[in-house]
């Protein structure tokens, strides 16, 4: 109760309940307060995950070679095959990153479907590239173009086209491409000058390996390997040489449990093609229609040695017979033995978008 | 004579530190963390970028050939940096919008019987305080042979030096 002219010694002051009461509270707020913030955070990184996710796809596709590494041999209609590469990375090795294998680059963007998984024979778009590059529970849409520096080339894309609006992961990459060597162009000598019935194309895989650095390395056992063998002449009596036998050998024997198959072993890609003046298919069964009269092609398809289980320890030999002389000498495939263009680089960039 | 006069002001005053303190922890500890991850990814960006550049200038494209960027730096030709590093840095597929418009400037340390000195190699536009990162190659001078004023004191000779390259966007 309040009396007039008396002063009220308690006017102004807070009760300490009040303020006991109201300090539990603030407490409770900055506590509230501090988790809302961290809260936010994680709702302010979708945005910052994005760029982690395009960084990570930049890694994968830039620095690794993949899983396996030699993916790109693997044969897309068979299941099981699609189903042994578990990574898409674009790298000729681990220790040369930003150094991509043209194979592998021509086999991500080009043997894919347009879109679902109805094409035989290529990668599922998007279901592929999401398990094997990208990877996560999100399904993350994605676009991953390439381009080299040269000005005429077109940009190879696969996934969906950027969006103008919405928020983004992106990051650019600069790279090169192995281009692999060309084809490996041989003479055969006149008759005069010619002692050999056979001759053999010798390939070295462990000397091919051990002198030059992967970048610039020939390597005939993920590679195309092309042989023109050309400059035939007739022989005195008028007649064109006809090849008699094909086969590959590898040596040593004893190491490696060799021997020698013939060049129609197999039907199905990859395999062993010999053309004849390029129209006619060589034919093991039928002597005569082999006879050459300008030049034989030999292609090996890539992975044709891992095939048949030589490695790069081994010595293979490529032999052909003839009906008669054609030639004085044998040949090797390595850095020094024609005109073949040896592999070179080629500056391109790499971008990914992620959304 | 003793009263309890007082001490609620002593109270009070303690409650109003304690509330002012925990306020300011609380609003710079909240804005610091979103501002840091926030420049640290385009950091990054910029960083890979800048390096992926480099790393590519200094792979020759034949095996045997003397490096793009080697080549350069032994020359003193800062034109063709210029031009090559900002057409790697600008390059793009086409598919999508890309901000690019990059500045740098490079630098050679290198050491020599005095120590280690610097020598400043190119910049396309003076750095004062734009959020910048630094990346930096080894480069391989094989039968260096300089000018008396292009890396000073720097003996001929099969020389490496480190070129610290400083970028940032416009």
């Amino acid at each position: 109760m309040r009396f007039p002219r008396k002063v009220d010694r308690e006017e102004g002051l807070l009760s300490l309940d009040f303020l006991i009461g109201f300090t539990i509270f603030l407490i409770a707020l900055i506590f509230v307060g501090i988790m809302i913030s961290g809260l936010l955070v994680h709702l302010q990184s979708r945005t910052i995950d994005y760029d982690a996710v395009a960084y990570r796809t930049s890694v994968v596709l830039v620095e690794d070679p993949g899983e396996p590494a030699n993916w790109q041999l693997a044969d897309l209609k068979y299941p099981a095959e699609r189903a042994n590469v578990k990574r898409l990375g674009l790298a000729i090795q681990k220790n040369y990153p930003g150094i991509l294998l043209q194979d592998k680059v021509g086999k991500f963007f080009d043997d894919t479907s347009s879109t679902g998984c109805l094409a035989e024979g290529t990668f599922c778009n998007p279901e592929d590239y999401r398990e094997k590059l990208i990877f996560g529970d999100y399904p993350y849409h994605f676009n991953i173009s390439l381009k080299t520096l040269d000005s005429s080339s077109q940009t190879r894309s696969v996934g969906d086209p950027v969006p103008d609006q919405s928020r983004y992961g992106y990051i650019k990459r600069i790279v090169k491409i192995q281009k692999p060597d060309s084809i490996h162009i041989y003479n055969a000598t006149s008759e005069s000058e010619s002692c050999l019935k056979t001759t053999s194309f010798r390939f070295n895989i462990t000397k091919l390996y051990d002198d030059v650095p992967p970048p610039y390395r020939i390597d005939p056992l993920s590679q195309n390997v092309s042989i023109l063998f050309r400059n035939f002449s007739q022989n005195g009596t008028g007649a064109w040489p006809s090849i008699t036998d094909i086969q590959i050998c590898t040596y040593p024997i004893a190491l490696t449990g060799g021997g020698c198959i013939g060049a129609d072993a197999y039907d199905d890609s990859p395999r062993m093609i010999v053309t004849i003046d390029g129209n006619k298919e060589y034919n093991s069964g039928d002597p005569a229609a082999n006879t050459v009269t300008d030049y034989v092609s030999i292609n090996l398809e890539k992975g044709f040695f891992t095939r048949i289980g030589y490695d790069r320890f081994g010595t293979i030999d490529l032999i052909m017979t003839f009906d008669q002389n054609v030639t004085n000498q044998d040949y090797n495939y390595d850095y020094s033995s024609s005109a073949a263009s040896l592999p070179e680089l080629q500056s391109a960039v790499l971008e990914v978008w992620v959304w | 004579m003793v009263t309890d006069d007082g001490q609620l002001y002593t109270i009070e005053g303690i409650a109003a530190a304690l509330m002012i303190v925990v306020t300011a922890y609380l609003v710079v500890s909240t804005t610091t963390v979103l501002t840091q991850q926030d420049v640290h990814i385009i950091d990054l960006q910029l960083q890979q970028l800048g390096n992926d550049a480099l790393a590519m200038m200094d792979t020759p494209n034949k095996y045997g050939d003397e490096s793009n960027l080697s080549s350069l730096v032994k020359g003193n030709k800062t034109n063709e940096f210029h031009n090559q590093f900002l057409a790697y840095l600008n390059v793009e597929s086409g598919s999508g919008m890309v901000s690019g418009n990059y500045e740098y400037n490079a630098t050679i340390y290198y050491r020599n019987i005095s120590g280690i000195n610097s020598f400043s190699f190119d910049e396309s536009q003076e750095y004062y305080r734009e959020n910048a990162v630094k990346v930096s190659r080894w480069v391989s001078l094989k039968e260096f042979n300089p000018s008396p004023q292009y890396i000073p004191y720097l003996e001929p000779g099969n020389r490496t030096v480190l070129l610290e390259v400083q970028l940032w966007r416009e």
